[in-house]
């Protein structure tokens, strides 16, 4: 059975670099450009991993995890955020708002594949 | 006892990566300019070394670790306010730190009261805070019960962690017998203990222990210990922890396993260690970077210097921010993941160097063996030939793995410098920022070991010589603080290290009358500006208007040029009056072999670097012009190039003379000019091993270095900067080795060196 | 509190039939499954074929099941554990585990 990924970015090079490595990687990809996108998406998608970007617009990234994590289905429903290496203040946001983890930007598709199996398997 | 001696080695070497680390933060450190991640990453580094010294029973050093951690945990949580003052003292305490594990790793006591003056020093800041004056019991009683009640959350101290973990390891499985590590693999040992909650992040050990289990062949073992009963079981909660031994390759570093457990590192427990065969293989060295086979820079520092660790003058206190600016790098980043050497094995340096030399002298019989063969009858023994040509190359190969082996990045010097700069800057009350660029670049061992007192008398000399005074430079329209730019790069062969300063430039009016009052120059001689440049580099020259504190040091720039040029390597200065200078160091990658083109003059045979040359002609009559002074040029390629007849400088009989009936070899020096020696012939191209001249001789003008050629000849290696000078020089005084082919001391297989005392010093090197 | 389905077979056996998705929040149904099952057979088949999604919450369930069952003497069998299964009981270490307690 092939796992379910959502990336949200409100960047499509993003998304399209995301979903790429990870189709590549034998994952199924679905997208989401905010996080209103997403939770509509969700409700009818049963994902493995949501990989979310934190900067967007309608809905933000935190705001995402907060919501999801409000859901009991979504609880533990493992969750990533894009972040940058400056933003160590950013990770501590993103945990304690229910991130699982989280991804560096910039990172290599390698990194990536990584990242998401750690989580995902 | 074995555990612990055999990551003794290892502790030592981490502690002076982290000593590094937190000096370069502290230097970095400045009121009103906090970086947390740097203050935490200092009080990470000295919490790991008192993490550490604590599973080796340093008591001394861990009870001192403790005062420093304390004042470090104090800052980063704003409890104590960053002073110059406070900096200096943590600097300080940091040396201290250094001294005591210099003594750990001697084992030898540090003398009574080392840490006195600096732990009262620390706890001053302390007291200040706000917090009760230190009632504890003192930190060596403490030391000694080996309590510490901060280490609950022991994040640090990987080498206690990786005796608890080992010991662990044994616990959990104790009839497991630790076998032999195979050759050329690592083993990791693992206890991962997930706090209960650890699965309510949404993170899952399954796949964790998945993405452990692909860095190599793992065992994983689960513990159910913990397991409560299924009537009290709680679905979420988790109960399970692991120990895996991991056996990778040693490719597989710490990080890459610290990685796996990223997300959960502050929900769960775990330890991390390593086994490594015993050194017997060289394989993995031969493609990591060798950087540990020397101790790292910080342990040798030397001591800081009294008036710079005490700031009593207002110009230190303001201009002790010496600090890199946005270029610089952080030179031991990522050092925090370093963990245990894994992928890198130490290896005896002499180990080495018998290899270099060995390798080298199987260059010269490779050299040999061709010469022979070229006396075959061709179309022959085809299959000898492509042999030996495969050979050739295998050579080639593994002269450069040998050297890389040797190479090393020059971040182990420049990482030195700020801590210099800062010293400077606060004897001197200047203002300095230091950028360098460029730490990575990799050249040979002895080449990085010996940079270290040319670059730190240069360094010096921008700033006390170079620099003005903020005042000053505030006057002139430059920032208040001077920029000194440290930088390193690759340049066609050779390593070329330039030390910029935006400072006044050099003193042409002063540098002259300075160099005639002491007799260096002829009154009257009219110099060049280049060349009145360089006579900073002659014995004793000294511009400053008083002794400073820092040329009080005895060293000249003339020993810096001695230095460098014992490297093989040159010096240059170019400046300009209001701007600036800039110093050029160029050096070869390494000492030790060299792409050579073999050319003869005479009966002699030379070897000149094949990164100088650029062609080498026939010229037609029409290309010769003469010049008064019997100073010929040659028209190649659009371009006037000066001719140098090497059997004229060196004296040699029986050569050609016109350059119409030789060859000329057309050469460029590292700065770009350009030169044509007349040689009888090229015979061809040759990797020589090279042989000081100078260990087994004495320095020459014009050569670098000699070596022996595949027929058993010595030749020696022409050093083209040098015949360049001496060309110059010769033509220029109309009265050297130009004109004198004829009457030059006999000296049948060595050239005449020019040892004229006042030509000499006048060479720039 | 809900339970995943079992069916009690003729001798007295009774059958629970793991769903594909056991993530973390099936952890508790579960459990709460297995305690039922047990309070109402010794003798208490987990059907594992059809488990495409496991959480170590709800193998540390089965292994904690596991371990009671042995303690009272009652029979537990985890009947043809699917690939999803063994794998993720050989990524934690519980491959003799499961080799112990499985049945084809």
């Amino acid at each position: 059975m092939k796992k379910k990924v959502m990336t949200v970015d409100d960047s499509r090079t993003m998304r399209d670099m995301v979903s790429f490595t990870l189709r590549g990687a034998g994952y199924d990809v679905v997208e989401a450009a905010d996080g209103q996108q997403a939770m509509s998406a969700i409700a009818t998608n049963k994902v493995d991993l949501v990989i979310t970007d934190l900067n967007m617009p309608v809905m933000d990234g935190l705001t995402l995890i907060r919501k999801l994590r409000a859901i009991p289905a979504h609880r533990t429903l493992p969750i990533l955020m894009l972040t940058t290496e400056a933003d160590e203040s950013k990770k501590a946001e993103g945990r304690a708002a229910g991130a699982t983890g989280w991804i560096v930007k910039p990172f290599n598709p390698d990194k990536l594949v990584s990242v998401v199996q750690k989580v995902c398997g | 006892m074995d555990d612990l001696s055999r990551f003794k080695q290892t502790y030592f070497d981490e502690s002076a990566e982290l000593l590094a680390v937190a000096e370069a933060g502290l230097l970095r450190l400045a009121p009103g300019d906090i970086d947390m991640d740097e203050v935490n990453a200092i009080f990470r580094a000295v919490h790991s070394i008192k993490g550490g010294g604590g599973a080796f029973g340093f008591n001394d050093l861990v009870a001192f670790a403790h005062e420093f951690e304390t004042v470090m945990d104090g800052v980063r949580n704003a409890e104590i306010p960053v002073s110059t003052e406070l900096v200096d003292t943590l600097i300080r305490a940091n040396d201290v730190l250094a001294r005591l594990l210099a003594h750990a790793a001697d084992e030898t006591e540090a003398p009574a009261g080392t840490t006195d003056d600096t732990v009262a020093a620390l706890r001053r800041f302390l007291d200040r805070s706000g917090e009760p004056a230190d009632e504890a019991p003192p930190a060596a009683i403490q030391a000694a019960a080996g309590f510490y009640p901060d280490d609950e959350d022991d994040e640090a101290g990987i080498f206690g962690d990786a005796l608890a973990a080992i010991q662990a390891a044994r616990d959990d499985q104790p009839a497991r017998a630790a076998g032999p590590v195979p050759e050329g693999k690592v083993r990791w040992t693992i206890v991962f203990r997930p706090k209960a909650e650890l699965l309510l992040s949404g993170n899952e050990p399954t796949y964790m222990l998945r993405a452990l289990r692909r860095l190599g062949e793992a065992e994983v073992i689960c513990h159910l210990d913990r397991l409560p009963p299924l009537r009290d079981l709680d679905a979420e909660l988790l109960h399970l922890s692991w120990t895996v031994t991991l056996l990778a390759d040693p490719q597989v570093n710490r990080a890459q396993i610290d990685d796996v457990f990223e997300f959960v590192a502050d929900d769960c427990d775990i330890r991390i260690s390593a086994e490594a065969p015993p050194p017997a293989i060289i394989v993995p060295a031969l493609i990591a970077p060798v950087e540990p086979v020397t101790p790292a820079p910080a342990v040798n520092l030397p001591e800081p210097v009294a008036s710079a660790a005490a700031p009593a003058t207002p110009a230190a206190t303001t201009s002790g921010a010496a600090k890199p600016g946005d270029g610089a790098r952080r030179t031991n980043g990522g050092t925090d993941h370093a963990g245990p050497a894994t992928h890198t094995i130490r290896v005896d340096l002499d180990k080495i160097d018998r290899l270099v030399n060995m390798v080298g002298e199987m260059v010269i019989t490779q050299a040999m063996i061709a010469e022979h063969l070229r006396d075959l009858p061709p179309g022959q023994f085809q299959e000898l030939l492509e042999g030996l040509e495969g050979l050739a190359q295998h050579t080639r190969e593994l002269r450069e793995s040998v050297m890389s082996i040797r190479a090393q990045p020059v971040s182990s010097v420049f990482s030195r410098m700020p801590r210099l700069v800062r010293e400077c800057a606060a004897v001197t009350g200047k203002e300095v920022m230091l950028v360098t660029t460029g730490e990575t670049t990799e050249v040979d061992k002895t080449v990085v070991e010996n940079l270290v007192d040319p670059l730190t008398h240069m360094i010096r000399n921008s700033i006390d010589h170079g620099l003005e005074g903020p005042e000053e430079r505030e006057r002139v329209g430059k920032p208040r603080a001077g920029t000194v730019h440290l930088s390193a790069a690759h340049r066609s062969g050779r390593i070329v290290i330039e030390v910029t300063d935006d400072g006044r430039g050099i003193n042409r009016a002063k540098v002259l009358s300075k160099a005639i009052e002491k007799g260096l120059v002829q009154p009257g001689a009219s110099l060049s500006d280049e060349e009145i440049d360089h006579l900073i580099f002659l014995p004793g020259f000294s511009t400053a208007d008083q002794v400073s504190n820092l040329s009080g040091r005895g060293v000249g720039m003339d020993v810096v040029r001695r230095n460098i040029s014992s490297l093989g390597g040159r010096i240059g200065v170019y400046s300009t009056p209001g701007e600036g200078s800039r110093f050029v160091l160029s050096l070869p990658l390494t000492l030790a072999v060299l792409d050579g083109m073999v050319i003869s003059v005479g009966e002699e045979r030379f070897v000149l670097p094949l990164t100088n040359i650029v062609e080498s002609l026939r010229p037609k009559p029409a290309d010769l012009h003469g010049l008064v002074n019997k100073c010929d040029v040659m028209m190649a390629r659009g371009e006037y190039v000066r001719l140098v007849h090497l059997h004229r400088l060196f004296g040699i009989p029986k050569a050609i003379d016109d350059a119409t009936k030789g060859l000329v070899v057309l050469v460029e020096t590292e700065d770009g000019s350009r030169l044509g020696l007349v040689v009888d012939e090229v015979l061809g191209q040759q990797q020589v091993v090279i042989k000081s001249l100078e260990s087994n001789f004495r320095r020459l003008d014009g050569v670098a270095a000699a070596t022996i050629l595949g027929d058993g000849r010595v030749a020696l290696i022409l050093d083209v900067a040098g015949l360049r000078e001496m060309s110059r020089h010769g033509s220029g005084t109309g009265a050297g080795n130009g004109n004198a082919s004829g009457s030059t001391p006999p000296s049948p297989s060595l050239p005449a060196p020019a040892d004229k005392s006042d030509q000499r010093q006048r060479q720039t090197v | 509190m809900s339970l995943i389905k079992w069916t009690e077979e003729d001798d007295g056996r009774l059958r629970l039939g793991l769903p594909s998705d056991l993530d973390l929040p099936m952890a508790q149904p579960l459990l709460d499954s297995l305690r039922a099952a047990f309070k109402a057979s010794a003798d208490v088949t987990v059907q594992a074929d059809a488990v495409e999604r496991i959480s170590a919450a709800c193998i540390q369930a089965l292994v904690v099941a596991a371990r009671d069952a042995a303690e009272r003497g009652a029979a537990f069998v985890l009947a043809t554990p699917s690939e999803v299964l063994s794998e993720a009981c050989e990524d934690l270490g519980l491959a003799v585990w499961l080799k112990q307690w499985s049945r084809a």
